[in-house]
């Protein structure tokens, strides 16, 4: 027994000593590209994928009817090789390209079409809402597709754009049934296994029309924290990380010699909700006095390190008619907020005391952060008095649309890349009472109705800028900044490119060495 | 609970004693710095920027600030305020289920005394963390509802101590004596059987003062329970955890987690060397890890 | 449960066991449905998230089953766990039980793993302090067992991430396999055992890597009270007559404490480790979340932190069941060894 004791000893040693060793990886099979990741994918169905991965995925192995060239906003042909769009704008006529093969072998024509948009719109998917202004789908040749709308609509092809409009095989989705875990369509990538939690992989389709992806792999590894993804990336353990770090973390990997940092802009906004129905916000100057108290340069400093850019319209700035409607000068404003709380009846002695919401994991781990600055930027007034109040996102949703937060920190990300997108969701009746202010003004809802008909850009523009000034005056929602977007890789990897719209191709993303 | 001291003072200067001392020590330390909390911490914990950000510990700010400004040193400070009036309120509240309804399932026995046993057993045997961040998670954020969130998962050994001592006492002479002379059940329990059941329930206190404690951490660590900018050792740490990579550039991190992480490990050991210490003491027979 | 001195078969008392975690896994059962209904928030909402109209949430909540009277979705909820349905998640819209498949065997090995390091070092911590009773080694194998147990798992975790991941970089801080490798193919769902099974050391090392921390720092932390026990048990043990007689013959020390001594102390050690098991499912919760390793308990934090009441209540029931069997096994265990233990 003693011997038996010697040896396990022994053995144990060896294998303990042994796993110290750093890992001795065996050669890479291939030529493969590991990403890196915080986000999660929770669906593959284009039909309901509605959250950043999920879609950034579908981009990759499938595709839709009209689709952005890379690096750019420009709707480009894809699927859909060109198309007419009668006088009254109800009319869209696309013609569909050939010689097109799915995943599964079978060849897109415009039944596939037909199914794909049906089935997207009537699903009842978390996007499907996007399709709602499509009347009727008809099939008016072999590779011809007609789509009637219910009223014009311009950024109407932009929306065709998001993953709910890619096209999918009919013979493996049921038209009443949505598909989670696979994905059959007809992208440069196929789809190949989904761990939760783990990775995703895709593989190259080589009968893809367009130019051949340059990877042969692509493995997704899914990290728990910002941590974990770092050591990651600079381990060498993948070959990109693209979101999502925190400012420090950044500044760390910015320093590190042996790592390529790009950063660009992004698309997405963050705002304050205010729940006008909800006393004390249904008060103009609560409303004005807090917007007043706000300085967005010292949250810029205090929670990201100066990387963050200041917004002041629900537009982002960079895109065509983004008026910056909510700059003040000074900012922050506390003798201009005092002087608005007064007027409500609150003062230092008599302060006005609320909650303010927020949701902590989310939108990242700066979430906490902000909110305390918030916190204390609106105390520094001297008569306001706020408890941070905070629930995970599941709850918080739902109380978002019971309507019983009053004020809370939010974010965006666009499903179409459209002013239209960044105003109709919050300050339409119909989408403010989905987006926790419950806002609702005739000559507003007229204004949206009025520019979205339009389809020339400067035509659209002076209808969007009264939108804005709307917007200012009435103060549903405060944007507070956007912050840019962050991609670090290894020094051979070439390709990576920072898209508008966040759209992440792998399909783009090469090495050094692979020929 | 003239019983309990006469037990006590015979072993107070044992090994056994000793655990009694040093725990009350350090129990006794954390109540005082408590209590005290405004008078010793030179800075308001909840004040944002009360100085330089990511400041290394100087002779200002003791062990340095935080990202957004906060005082360490004051924040552990009043993390013991936090800490203390949880766990008493949880207490509390545990103590008033369990031991009433001890008293009760074991002096009446028969069907209520079997499905509580069940119940409880149920409840005992399930992982405790698990259910205490399922009962968080549902009632959401704040103090009060962390307090109700740890002291369910406790009722169940309050409950099971004071049954289990209510059944021996309850077939002692003086109880059928006053059974006989026509008490009433009431009666009976709070003048007989509850004091001499009693000095199980310090014991049990403090141990499950050092367990709460830990889950409370444990809640506010993985998200649960107490929320920013509250002063918690466990909400500390978690908050430090996000600078994990980052101790080479910034060494202040290694202070963020290490200080209030060592707040928690010594009030855990406070309470359970005096628990133990108790323990030996007053329940030679109930010798037998009472988590 | 009292044992009866009646001798019965073990059969019996098998049946009798199996019987009795009914109720108790009743109850249980019922506990989780409560707590989750009673919980405020709207899973058709959270699900559907900020743009969701409130007819769509609606369809949600019917699809969802949510507006069915409370005692009808009770039953349901019952009758779907007796067939092994778990339910679906809503957040993935996938069946609880494939969801968890993965993590189940991560947890299985994280705590095996554990368990392994706890019962090493607790057996050898007892055992040195047993005996060397009276000592400063005596005093210090006790107040082992507070420390580890004053430790947060958490903490310790972070600390260890902080120096041997950080600072040393000896090891990765998370997770459950890495670098440009495929994981081992499955057919255990242990790394460890798998990739031995397909003859890659490479793949060994890497697993076993991942898996030091996590397990190790579990394992200490339930090594405490191993230690405990085993110091306690020793002691009373090698106080025993038998023992005193082994001495007498003249048996050299060292053989008198590992074989009288230990053979008796590990009884009672196997009904500790059932009771711990509810402690070591706890702390597999904490250790995989600081470690971010896939098991069911970061699964769980996940889901609860969501509201994704299904997935919660499925892996609810995992555990509630998880619990319930290692307590028969270790009865049952317990059964077989003491014949006295009988129905």
């Amino acid at each position: 027994m003693r011997k038996a004791c010697r040896l396990l000893a022994v053995g144990l040693v060896l294998a303990l000593a042994g796993a110290f060793l750093p890992a001795c990886a065996g050669p890479a099979e291939g030529k493969i590209l590991v990403v890196g990741t915080t986000d999660s994918v929770t669906t593959l169905d284009p039909a309901d994928a509605y959250d950043y991965l999920s879609s950034n995925i579908l981009n990759n192995v499938a595709e839709t009817l009209v689709a952005y060239e890379p690096g750019t906003t420009n709707l480009a042909p894809c699927l859909a090789t060109e198309w007419d769009i009668s006088e009254d704008g109800l009319t869209y006529v696309f013609k569909i390209r050939e010689g097109v093969k799915f995943h599964d072998g079978t060849e897109l024509d415009a039944e596939a079409v037909k199914f794909s948009l049906d089935r997207a719109r009537t699903l009842g998917g978390d996007p499907g809402f996007l399709l709602s202004d499509i009347d009727t789908i008809e099939v008016t040749g072999d590779y011809e597709v007609t789509i009637k709308l219910k009223a014009p609509c311009s950024p109407f092809l932009s929306k065709l754009a998001y993953t709910v409009g890619c096209i999918v095989s009919p013979a493996a989705y049921k038209a009443d049934e949505k598909l989670e875990t696979d994905v059959v369509a007809t992208g440069p990538f196929k789809f190949v296994e989904w761990v939760e939690g783990d990775h995703l992989t895709m593989v190259r389709f080589d009968e893809y029309w367009g130019d051949p992806a340059l990877p042969d792999k692509v493995v997704v590894k899914f990290y728990a924290n910002s941590a974990a993804l770092k050591l990651a990336v600079e381990k060498g353990e993948v070959d990109v990380a693209y979101r999502t770090f925190s400012p420090l973390e950044e500044e760390g990997l910015k320093g590190n010699p042996d790592l390529v940092c790009l950063d660009g802009p992004s698309p997405a906004i963050r705002y304050l909700v205010l729940n006008v129905t909800k006393p004390p916000f249904d008060n103009i100057h609560v409303r004005r006095a807090i917007a007043l108290a706000i300085d967005r340069n010292a949250i810029d400093e205090q929670v990201f390190q100066g990387t963050v850019t200041p917004l002041y319209s629900m537009v982002p700035d960079g895109m065509w008619s983004h008026k910056p409607v909510f700059k003040h000068e000074p900012e922050p404003d506390i003798e201009g907020a005092l002087a608005e709380l007064a007027e409500a009846g609150y003062t230092p002695d008599n302060p006005l005391s609320f909650q303010l919401w927020y949701t902590p994991t989310h939108y990242g781990d700066t979430e906490d952060d902000l909110a305390q600055v918030l916190k204390a930027q609106f105390e520094a007034t001297g008569a306001m008095q706020v408890e941070l109040m905070s629930s995970e996102w599941g709850r918080y949703t739902d109380d978002l649309v019971a309507g019983s937060m009053g004020i809370l920190l939010l974010g965006w990300y666009p499903d179409y890349f459209d002013p239209d997108d960044y105003l109709y969701p919050f300050l339409s009746t119909e989408g403010a009472k989905s987006l926790g202010s419950f806002y609702s003004s005739a000559a507003m809802d007229a204004l949206l109705k009025d520019e979205v008909a339009l389809s020339d850009q400067e035509d659209r523009t002076p209808i969007l800028e009264a939108v804005q000034d709307l917007l200012a005056e009435d103060i549903p929602y405060i944007p507070l900044f956007q912050k840019p977007q962050f991609v670090a890789f290894q020094k051979d990897v070439k390709g990576v490119i920072l898209d508008p719209l966040q759209i992440f191709r792998y399909y783009l993303i090469g090495k050094e060495g692979w020929e | 609970m003239p019983r309990t001291w006469a037990l006590l003072k015979d072993e107070l200067f044992t090994v056994s004693g000793l655990r009694i001392w040093v725990g009350v020590a350090i129990v006794l330390f954390y109540v005082f710095v408590a209590v005290f909390a405004p008078v010793l911490s030179p800075f308001d914990p909840e004040e944002l920027g009360v100085g330089p950000p990511l400041a290394l510990p100087d002779s200002t700010y003791r062990f340095g600030t935080t990202y957004l400004g906060y005082d360490l040193y004051s924040r552990t400070i009043y993390g013991t305020r936090t800490a203390l009036s949880i766990v008493a309120a949880a207490s509390l509240m545990a103590v008033s289920v369990g031991v009433p309804l001890g008293l009760v399932s074991g002096y009446l026995g028969g069907r209520f005394d079997r499905a509580a046993v069940l119940v409880m057993d149920s409840v005992y045997s399930f992982p405790s963390l698990i259910l205490a961040i399922v009962i968080a998670a549902v009632l959401g954020g704040g103090m009060f509802n962390a307090a109700v969130a740890v002291s369910v998962i406790y009722v169940p050994q309050y409950f099971r101590v004071t049954r289990n001592h209510t059944l021996s006492v309850r077939e002692e002479t003086f109880v059928e004596a006053a059974r006989a002379l026509g008490a009433s059940r009431a009666d009976i329990i709070r003048r007989y059987i509850f004091p001499n059941v009693s000095q199980s329930i310090p014991v049990i206190l403090t141990l499950n003062s050092a367990d709460a404690i830990l889950t409370l951490a444990g809640l506010s660590f993985l998200g649960f329970g107490i929320t920013p900018p509250k002063p918690f050792w466990g909400l500390d740490i978690s908050e430090a955890w996000r600078y994990l990579t980052l101790t080479a550039d910034y060494p202040q991190v290694w202070w963020w987690t290490a200080v209030p992480g060592l707040a928690i490990v010594i009030l855990i050991i406070g309470f359970t060397l005096l628990g133990e210490g108790l323990n030996d003491v007053l329940n030679p027979q109930l010798r037998e890890g009472q988590r | 449960m009292a044992a009866r001195a009646k001798p019965g078969s073990l059969i019996n008392y098998i049946i009798v066991r199996l019987l009795l975690t009914v109720p108790m896994l009743f109850i249980l059962l019922t506990l989780v449905f409560i707590l989750l209904r009673v919980a405020p928030g709207d899973p058709a909402a959270a699900m559907l998230g900020a743009h969701a109209s409130i007819e769509v949430i609606e369809q949600m909540r019917e699809q969802m089953g949510l507006n069915r009277p409370l005692y009808v979705q009770y039953f349901a909820f019952l009758g779907d766990v007796l067939t092994g349905d778990l339910g679906k998640s809503f957040r993935f819209g996938i069946p609880v039980w494939d969801l968890i498949k993965h993590r189940l065997t991560a947890t299985i090995e994280l705590v095996l793993f554990a368990f392994t390091v706890a019962a090493l070092i607790g057996l050898a911590v007892g055992v040195f302090a047993a005996s060397r009773r009276g000592t400063v080694w005596d005093v210090s194998g006790d107040f082992y067992g507070i420390l580890t147990y004053a430790f947060p798992i958490f903490w310790l975790g972070i600390m260890c991430q902080m120096l041997f991941a950080v600072e040393l970089g000896w090891l990765p801080t998370s997770g459950r396999f890495s670098g440009f490798i495929d994981p081992p193919v499955m057919r255990t769902g242990l790394y460890v055992v798998d990739s031995l099974l397909e003859g890659r050391l490479d793949k060994l090392v890497v697993a076993l890597r991942h898996l030091i921390m996590p397990g190790a720092v579990l394992g200490l932390y339930i090594s405490g009270i191993f230690a405990r026990m085993v110091r306690t048990n020793m002691l009373q043990t090698l106080k025993s007559d038998y023992v005193l007689a082994a001495r007498a013959r003249g048996v050299r020390e060292r053989w008198v404490l590992l074989r009288h001594g230990l053979k008796n102390a590990l009884v009672p050690v196997v009904t500790v480790l059932g009771l711990q098991f509810a402690l070591l499912l706890g702390g597999a919760v904490l250790t995989e979340t600081t470690f971010s390793w896939p098991g069911v308990g970061s699964f769980l934090v996940d889901r609860l932190l969501e509201r994704d009441y299904p997935a919660v209540q499925g892996i609810v029931t995992v555990f509630a069941l998880g619990v319930i069997l290692v307590s028969i096994l270790i009865d049952i265990v317990n059964a077989l060894i003491d014949p006295r233990i009988r129905y």
